[in-house]
């Protein structure tokens, strides 16, 4: 039977990269086909192109027997729908008008809303949501919004389904439910591409696997009773890269930072923080879990100061820090690594002299009498990206040309040179490849050793149950659970706290 | 009183089409800051339009291709060299206060000001039925046919955002481009055709506030593109509520004519207008942020009240 | 070590170079859009050209009045870019030249006994504060309540505009007996050579302390990310407000020369389109000392070319507003970057 999508030879080049390098990739109608690998592998880059938002620089795509060039508007003509993993919905807009955008039923040149309300209605049902189609999608959680996307690409008649990282941002319980839906979908006919680096789930659900390395295809496999660490060192392509682990065993000292009863509201009086206690003591390395939305950053900003709590204490090495400035609070001790290196993290349009020293600006040995000491700053950088192996840089030049993983070197050289006492780490190997990664474990666990107390803020299970001497899982702002003993529980068990279905009462 | 609601309704409508050209622009998300050059664009050539065809619409007409031409080389320049949008805006602003002023010369051979002879003013449309309705019919009759269409449009507006095809693709721009991008939306297709719009309002504005008068001043438009700024950041880029906040701004510029006719001092009561446009812009954002502490406060008090523990989570 | 630094300076001078090319591109294209608006209205561009240059820089007298137009274009353009950087356009300089100029007027009313010198610095200073104060208004509506500071800025240059007109009639310093609103004399002068000075000393310690300084690296990093800076503890709000407030200071400044300096008087409507003077100005250099001094010097030097057009052609001197808006109009356009742009689409 010819298959619904043959790419053939795609190459698609960026200015710094070839992001595909003559990629083939088929598809057969009813299959589950999974595209994992690292990222910046290429998997994003290759949907992208097949849904027609890049045009390919070399290479083929055949859809249904016949060669195609085509556009966005094309792919979806042609029954191509797409996913991506930040959702491509407008939060003020309703249901209906969110799935009919660009599609809309026309009668006598205006939109036929009762019509295109009937439709969606029954895909709402279909789909086990009791939502009105009229709702706002600002109303619904970040489950009920990915059916939503799912629901919008079904309501084209797509009988091709990208899915881009899907269950990222998803409890266990969820993803569950994900697949089953999915199932039903290939039962019917329907051919899905589900992108993911998430192996289990990978090999859980797929009937065919393509694993993507460095913008070529590393290795395929037919799903069922494939074997995981086959697959990792496909996604890898070396022998023996293991992550590196928390070993659990160092002394752990008394508290120094402190969070005590943090209340936190948005602007709508809503709580984004219940009542939130924590402590972390020198050289632990406490792990804050949790799906996205639930209070993360809110307590990340009112622990490094960019936020002011609406009520509750926060104390550094038993000093009430809740009423200083970020400045104080840095030098008191306090290291943040942020979440987004791009926005937060760096000045990319600055030099690495400039990022290196923001913050210690003001004084010795970077500054004298308010005149800034080049030589001194000079001679920094080059002990920075000596021992913190940071590659790529040239004087004087923005920041931005760089990889991720040196991006987030002199992130890591900036906090950590100056020996904090605490160090907020959030997200810190985000989007990065597997030797970075391991860098920065390699940095975190040293400064643990050296009795820096460490709070790490994860959406990635695994990184969280590697790592932390402990953990807490978040969910509406408050404390779901607290996990003292990471060896005796399961993903399951997190995955229910994390959904708020179970609670855990705070040990001791 | 009445005569005062009539004049208000006139001079409500210059400032009502900017606006409405405006809402085009800020409805696709482009904060358009050069209304004010592009309707002043639109006098010029109202004027010269008038004078050269001897006809109130070809003045008209040209008014709005002028005005037209103009906003696609603004986005042009912003869409396609990727300028910075309010730069550009305020180079447009700078040129529409040099070319008018230059231009003047060579064409009407004077400096400062045009006065078109009178039978190229704008006329008004006397309607009997409309005059025979009392408190309304005076205020609504004997306008140009432009300040009808000003009143007429905001309506036929909020059927095209809430109602149609393109409306529903030019909110969804605004709201989240890399969305509406990826519903298959042609994002810039529907930009171009918000700033033709946005253009061709622009310069009917133009051409009422000229026309309405039969003269060409230098600089004639005072700050009513800005004026339209505030009023649309007011009202949210809703038509039907700007044309209330627009009558607003028409029974100002209203009180200062008939003021200043009084022996009031012209130069203060002139602020009127932008003191107002002031305090549109400061109040609701003010209001807006004290409610929300208001509300924050209140969720506080609830919530975080002692004995509380582990509120809301059963 | 030698050949090293030498090969440096060459891709120094190189990028240096580089830069200079889309700000004169931008100025060259101008000229030529501007030429050619002479050709359809019946005038001859070169000879229009060959007038300003004759007026700006052909004679003593049109050299002096060339740096006497460009000294406040310079200080309306550091106004600008300071702000700039903060992430503050500050399009509000008309407003602040006026109230500015007010509070000069007024600084004889009352201390007309005191010594002439001690009157300069109190309008020097008072003049400073005034558009400080102005320039603060909708810096702090913007960071404080995310109110358009464009909006904010131009609704009060109209309202101070107004406000000076009227006070020109009717405050104790106006001057009754004269035929257009303006002020008394003001018997204080400032003195050429300090405006000059003045202006040059600005220049310097703006441009070294950009680049040497604490306060100065901390306001490059505010204008390169502002989240980034906050997050590294720098005091972003503070330094912003502070910027704003000696933004328009030095707006303030530039009015209290023409007022003491230039005309010994304040008169209606003095400073109107200078506002936009200073922006075109700094963005002509980019944010740097030299080419913002070198971008009004242009300016400066259209303005003091001007007279000499509308005497000697029969070209009106209102094209030197038109070609100022041109500038303006493709200074914004990075003509290198344009050149490479098809290089640089997609990505992710």
């Amino acid at each position: 039977m010819e298959p619904v999508v043959r790419m053939v030879g795609i190459t698609k080049r960026f200015p710094a990269i070839v992001a595909n390098d003559s990629v083939d990739f088929t598809l057969e109608a009813g299959q589950i086909h999974a595209l994992v690998g690292e990222n910046g592998a290429g998997k994003t880059t290759l949907m992208r192109v097949l849904y027609g938002q890049y045009a390919p620089d070399e290479g083929e795509i055949w859809v249904g027997g016949e060669r195609r060039s085509y556009n966005v508007a094309g792919a979806l003509a042609l029954g191509i729908g797409m996913v991506h993993q930040n959702f491509m919905q407008i939060p003020e807009m309703s249901i209906v008008e969110n799935i009919i955008l660009g599609h809309t039923p026309k009668r006598l040149g205006f939109v036929n809303y009762r019509q295109a309300r009937q439709r969606v209605q029954e895909l709402l049902t279909r789909f086990g949501m009791k939502n009105s189609p009229d709702a706002p999608i600002s109303s619904l959680c970040v489950g009920e919004r990915q059916k939503i996307e799912i629901i919008k690409v079904l309501y084209l008649g797509a009988r091709v389904l990208i899915l881009d990282e899907p269950t990222a941002v998803l409890t266990p319980q969820e993803t569950t439910e994900l697949f089953g839906i999915l199932r039903e979908l290939k039962a019917e006919g329907t051919s899905v591409i589900f992108i993911s680096h998430k192996l289990r789930e990978v090999i859980e659900i797929a009937d065919r696997i393509t694993v993507m390395r460095k913008g070529r295809v590393a290795a395929g496999f037919d799903g069922g009773g494939v074997d995981e660490t086959a697959v990792a060192q496909a996604m890898i392509g070396k022998q023996d890269v293991q992550l590196l682990q928390n070993d659990k065993a160092a002394d752990i000292g008394a508290a120094v930072l402190e969070a005590k009863n943090l209340w936190c509201f948005d602007g709508d009086g809503v709580p984004k923080l219940r009542n939130l206690s924590l402590q972390v003591r020198a050289g632990e390395i406490l792990g804050v879990g949790g799906v996205e939305g639930n209070g993360q950053s809110q307590l990340i900003d009112i622990l490094v100061g960019m936020l002011q709590a609406s009520g509750g204490t926060v104390t550094l090495a038993g000093e009430d820090i809740s009423r200083c400035s970020i400045r104080e609070r840095r030098d008191r001790g306090l290291g943040y690594i942020p979440e987004d290196r791009m926005t937060t993290g760096l000045a990319l349009e600055g030099d690495i002299d400039e990022n290196l020293i923001c913050g210690c600006d003001n004084r010795g040995p970077f500054s004298r009498m308010g005149l800034l000491m080049r030589k001194a700053i000079r001679e920094n950088t080059g002990r920075m990206i000596e021992s913190f192996d940071i590659r790529g840089v040239s004087a004087g030049k923005p920041v931005k040309s760089l990889s991720g993983g040196n991006m987030q070197k002199i992130v890591l050289a900036r906090e950590i040179a100056r020996n904090p006492k605490v160090l907020i780490a959030a997200q810190p190997t985000r989007g990065l490849d597997i030797g970075a990664i391991n860098f920065v474990r390699e940095h975190l666990l040293a400064r643990k050793r050296g009795g820096t107390a460490i709070l790490l803020v994860s959406a990635d299970l695994e990184e969280l149950m590697s790592l932390s001497d402990r953990l807490i899982i978040l969910y509406e702002g408050s404390c779901a659970g607290e996990i003292t003993d990471l060896g005796t529980v399961s993903e399951a068990d997190i995955g229910l706290l994390m959904g708020g279905v179970t609670r855990r009462k705070k040990e001791g | 009183m009445l005569d005062f609601l009539n004049l208000t309704v006139r001079l409500a409508a210059p400032v009502l089409l900017v606006a409405l050209g405006g809402l085009f622009s800020l409805r696709v998300n482009i904060f358009n800051i050069a209304l004010e050059g592009f309707m002043l664009f639109g006098c010029f050539a109202s004027v010269v339009g008038a004078y050269l065809t001897g006809s109130v619409l070809g003045g008209i007409l040209f008014a709005a291709a002028v005005s037209l031409l103009m906003t696609m080389v603004y986005a042009l320049f912003v869409f396609e060299l990727d300028v910075d949008p309010v730069i550009c805006a305020i180079a447009v602003i700078t040129i529409a206060g040099g070319l008018t002023r230059y231009l003047l010369i060579p064409i009407f051979h004077t400096s400062g000001r045009y006065i078109l002879p009178p039978e190229l003013a704008l006329p008004t449309v006397n309607l009997p039925w409309l005059e025979a309705i009392p408190v309304l019919g005076p205020i609504l009759n004997n306008h140009s046919i432009l300040v009808y269409l000003a009143l007429v449009l905001p309506f036929l507006l909020h059927i095209f955002l809430y109602k149609t095809d393109l409306g529903l693709s030019m909110r969804s721009v605004g709201l989240n481009a890399e969305a509406a991008a990826s519903a298959g939306i042609s994002v810039k297709k529907v930009r171009y055709f918000a700033l033709a719009m946005n253009g061709i309002l622009c310069g009917l504005a133009g051409a009422q506030l000229a026309l309405s008068l039969n003269l060409f001043n230098v600089g004639m438009t005072n700050g009513r593109g800005f004026t339209a700024l505030a009023a649309l950041t007011l009202t949210g880029f809703e038509p039907i509520l700007t044309l209330l906040a627009c009558l607003l701004f028409g029974a100002s510029d209203a009180l200062v004519l008939m003021l200043s006719g009084e022996g009031y001092p012209v130069q203060i009561l002139s602020m009127l207008p932008y003191v107002l446009a002031l305090v549109v812009a400061i109040v609701p954002p003010i209001v807006r942020r004290l409610a929300k502490n208001a509300r924050r406060r209140r969720a506080e008090r609830t919530l975080m009240a002692p004995g509380r523990e582990c509120p809301a989570q059963e | 070590m030698g050949a090293k630094t030498a090969a440096l300076d060459l891709r120094g001078l190189k990028h240096w170079a580089l830069g200079l090319v889309s700000p004169v591109c931008a100025i060259l294209i101008s000229f030529i859009m501007a030429g050619i608006v002479v050709v359809f209205s019946g005038g001859n561009p070169l000879e229009a050209y060959g007038a300003l240059l004759r007026g700006a820089f052909g004679s003593a007298a049109g050299l002096r009045n060339t740096v006497r137009y460009t000294l406040p274009i310079i200080m309306l353009a550091l106004s600008f870019s300071l702000c700039d950087r903060c992430g503050y356009f500050n399009i509000g300089q008309e407003g602040q030249m006026f109230t500015a100029a007010l509070a000069v007027a007024w600084v004889p009313q009352f201390m007309g006994g005191a010594p002439g010198f001690l009157q300069i610095l109190v309008m020097v200073l008072l003049g400073a504060l005034v558009g400080g104060v102005m320039s603060l208004i909708p810096a702090l509506l913007k960071f404080l309540l995310g109110i358009n500071e464009i909006v904010i800025g131009v609704l009060l240059n109209y309202i101070a505009t107004l406000l000076s007109s009227y006070m020109l009639l009717h405050a104790s310093f106006a001057d009754p007996n004269s035929s257009m609103p303006m002020s008394y004399l003001i018997e204080a002068a400032l003195p050429a050579a300090a405006m000059v000075g003045g202006v040059v000393l600005i220049v310097l310690v703006y441009g070294l302390g950009m680049q040497r300084t604490v306060p100065g690296y901390e306001l490059r990093m505010i204008g390169k990310n502002p989240r980034f800076s906050r997050a590294c503890g720098l005091p972003t709000v503070r330094i912003i407000l502070i910027m704003a407030l000696i933004g328009g200071a030095f707006s303030g400044l530039a009015a209290v020369g023409e007022v003491a300096g230039v005309y010994h008087k304040m008169y209606e409507g003095f400073a109107a389109g200078m506002g936009y003077n200073g922006m075109t100005a700094a963005l002509i250099g980019k944010g740097g000392s030299v080419g913002m001094v070198f971008g009004s010097l242009i300016l400066g030097a259209l303005q003091s070319g001007s007279v000499t057009l509308s005497v000697e052609t029969s070209v009106p001197a209102e094209l030197v507003q038109v070609v100022q808006g041109f500038v303006m109009f493709f200074a914004t356009v990075n003509i290198l970057r344009f050149g490479f742009r098809r290089n640089r689409k997609g990505g992710n």
